[in-house]
């Protein structure tokens, strides 16, 4: 992050920038340059944009955040001591598909998270059981995802994966019966006990009971930390962009004019699509009140977003601060300092990644626009809801350029890992 | 139906509001109310940063009063993008002397965006003389933020509002 101020940090935060801007590779200009003197400079280098390229330094600053190589590692989950076991996600990724652990045998987490589809279905809300309330995001990268779901109702993945088991349109399970199928397979027995210890029996305490459903829950989470996007398109582009001397020279095959066209557009001002689709993941995981909220008549129910599920949250049990998690509790920072309230929160859901966006359709937590033309047409029109604090302002894009950013959203679609490499 | 969202509205919002009402007690957000509507009315044109011509950046400088002397920083540099971390604040009199056991109270957020930080950021202690630690700090957009906060020490009370532009 860079934070462009005066005074004594100034040095420390702004120079790299500076130093980027204005092409000196020698920390000299320290003292010399305010923050005016920055804009002026970056004026003038805009205005001299160099011929191959054709992005300003400001530009090319953008382009680094977002590109795959800026990826941090996967954060440790403090509330998961399995985590980065690989036994264990190898016992997670079995759940993950087997559906035994529902109540018809018909439903697993990959029914609604389907590898084919980027981890989603394809529908607008998604099919277990029964219907769910709202459509399956994608798994890819949810690992650096503080807050799980559109409304960010549980902390941390392996919270998150014990849900849908145990909701009666999803998988319509319970605890005992999961445990139950991996008690009676000699295999996952044998698997669990291994990691975890012995398996409570059907009939011990509910402390015990919930702790081995915990662990079942952290084998799902230890398999999806590896749920990972691979560089695609863009990020060849951006790599060749920023890389020194020839390769540079390959970075122009690697997108057509339209999707560098719709690329410039979405880092702009006059887009602002990266205030909140920002990072190498295209997202914040911030939640954001982007007028989806209808209070009509004949709307099924009202979905207020993260202002309930912030509430939910907190009072899981299996939540950060909970008996069941691994974590000390000031690890749990997330948790410490969320906020709870706020006009904000009314109606807002969590960014979703926009890498393979392409291959995702429908979009928004109820699917209700079938493509990307549609999402873009919101944005641009940013039609006034009844509730909340609406962030968005109409946008003035031309239909070519709408279509030039949707082309360079076609980019973001690449290969991804579910394992260890 | 409308009544049913009625219900559920005064229920989330009565009840989460009776807990934490947020006092704008020193005016900030007032005062970022009425600038977020020149600038919808056109009549503040915000520079490439989002921030409003005039703006000033510094992160040392006296309260409006002139009362005390307050920097902040982020605890360790560079603060992270889109991540929790704990900032600084330093509060002095115009004098250089430290204000110890002072009372402050954060705003802050994007004066533009009509919205607070994504996080509830506290003040957790004075972690050295005339030095409070304000924890839990995200920075989640880029564009125009601000910090603003009023000072209590003993009888006297000033304010002050820090501006950052943040890119990721």
């Amino acid at each position: 992050m860079k934070i462009v101020s005066q005074g004594w940090f100034r040095s420390i935060l702004l120079l790299p920038f500076l130093l980027l801007a204005i092409g000196l590779t020698e920390g000299r200009a320290q003292e010399a340059v305010t923050m005016e003197g920055a804009a002026q400079e970056e004026a003038q280098e805009e205005a001299q944009q160099s011929a191959e390229t054709d992005w300003s330094e400001l530009e090319r600053r953008m382009l680094r955040s977002l590109w795959l190589g800026s990826l941090g590692p996967v954060p440790a989950d403090p509330s998961n001591r399995v985590a980065d076991d690989p036994k264990a996600a190898a016992l997670g990724q079995k759940i993950f598909l087997d559906t035994r652990f529902s109540d018809n045998g018909e439903i697993a987490c990959a029914t609604c998270h389907q590898p084919d589809l980027y981890f989603t279905d394809g529908l607008p809300l998604s099919k277990g059981i029964g219907v769910a309330g709202r459509g399956a995001p994608s798994l890819i990268g949810t690992a650096y995802s503080p807050w799980l779901y559109w409304d960010g109702r549980r902390d941390s993945h392996w919270s998150q994966a014990l849900v849908p088991l145990e909701t009666p349109v999803e998988h319509g399970f319970d605890r005992q019966r999961v445990l139950g199928v991996i008690a009676e397979d000699a295999g996952y027995r044998a698997v669990y006990e291994e990691i975890f210890g012995p398996l409570p029996a059907a009939d011990d305490d509910e402390t015990a009971i919930n702790t081995a459903f915990a662990n079942v829950g952290k084998a799902l989470a230890a398999f999806e930390r590896h749920i990972l996007p691979k560089p695609t398109r863009f990020d060849l582009y951006v790599e060749a962009l920023l890389s020194e001397g020839a390769a540079a020279e390959e970075a122009e095959p690697r997108l057509s004019a339209a999707e560098i066209a719709g690329l410039k557009l979405f880092i702009s001002e006059q887009a602002q699509c990266t205030r909140c689709h920002n990072g190498p993941l295209f997202s914040n995981f911030g939640f954001h009140n982007i007028g989806l909220i209808e209070l009509k008549r004949g709307v099924r129910t009202y979905d207020f977003g993260r202002i309930k599920g912030i509430k939910e949250a907190l009072e899981d049990p299996f939540g950060c601060t909970g008996d069941y998690s691994d974590a000390a509790p000031e690890q749990c920072q997330e948790q410490a300092f969320v906020k709870t309230w706020g006009v904000e929160l009314a109606g807002a859901f969590k960014v979703p990644t926009l890498r393979n966006v392409a291959k995702t359709a429908p979009y928004m937590h109820d699917g209700r626009f079938a493509d990307l033309h549609e999402v873009l047409e919101h944005y641009k029109t940013a039609p006034v809801k009844r509730l909340g604090h609406q962030e968005l302002n109409p946008l003035e894009l031309t239909p070519e350029q709408i279509d030039q950013i949707i082309a360079f959203l076609g980019s973001l679609t690449g290969p991804f890992s579910t394992g260890p490499e | 139906m409308r009544f049913r969202a009625l219900a559920l509205g005064i229920l989330l919002f009565g009840g989460a509001a009776e807990a934490q009402v947020r006092v704008d007690e020193f005016g900030f957000l007032e005062r970022w109310q009425i600038l977020s509507e020149e600038v919808r009315l056109g009549q503040v044109q915000l520079d490439r940063w989002g921030m409003p011509p005039g703006y000033d950046t510094e992160v040392d400088k006296a309260t409006e009063g002139g009362l005390f002397q307050v920097s902040v920083g982020p605890q360790q540099e560079p603060a992270p993008f889109n991540e929790i971390h704990t900032w600084l604040i330093r509060v002095k009199t115009p004098d250089g002397e430290p204000v110890t056991g002072a009372d402050l109270k954060i705003y802050g957020g994007m004066p533009l965006h009509n919205h607070a930080f994504p996080t509830e950021p506290a003040i957790t202690g004075e972690v050295a003389p005339g030095t409070y630690a304000l924890e839990g700090v995200k920075f989640s957009m880029s564009g125009w933020w601000a910090i603003a906060m009023g000072i209590t020490a003993g009888d006297d009370t000033d304010i002050v509002s820090f501006n950052l532009v943040v890119l990721p």
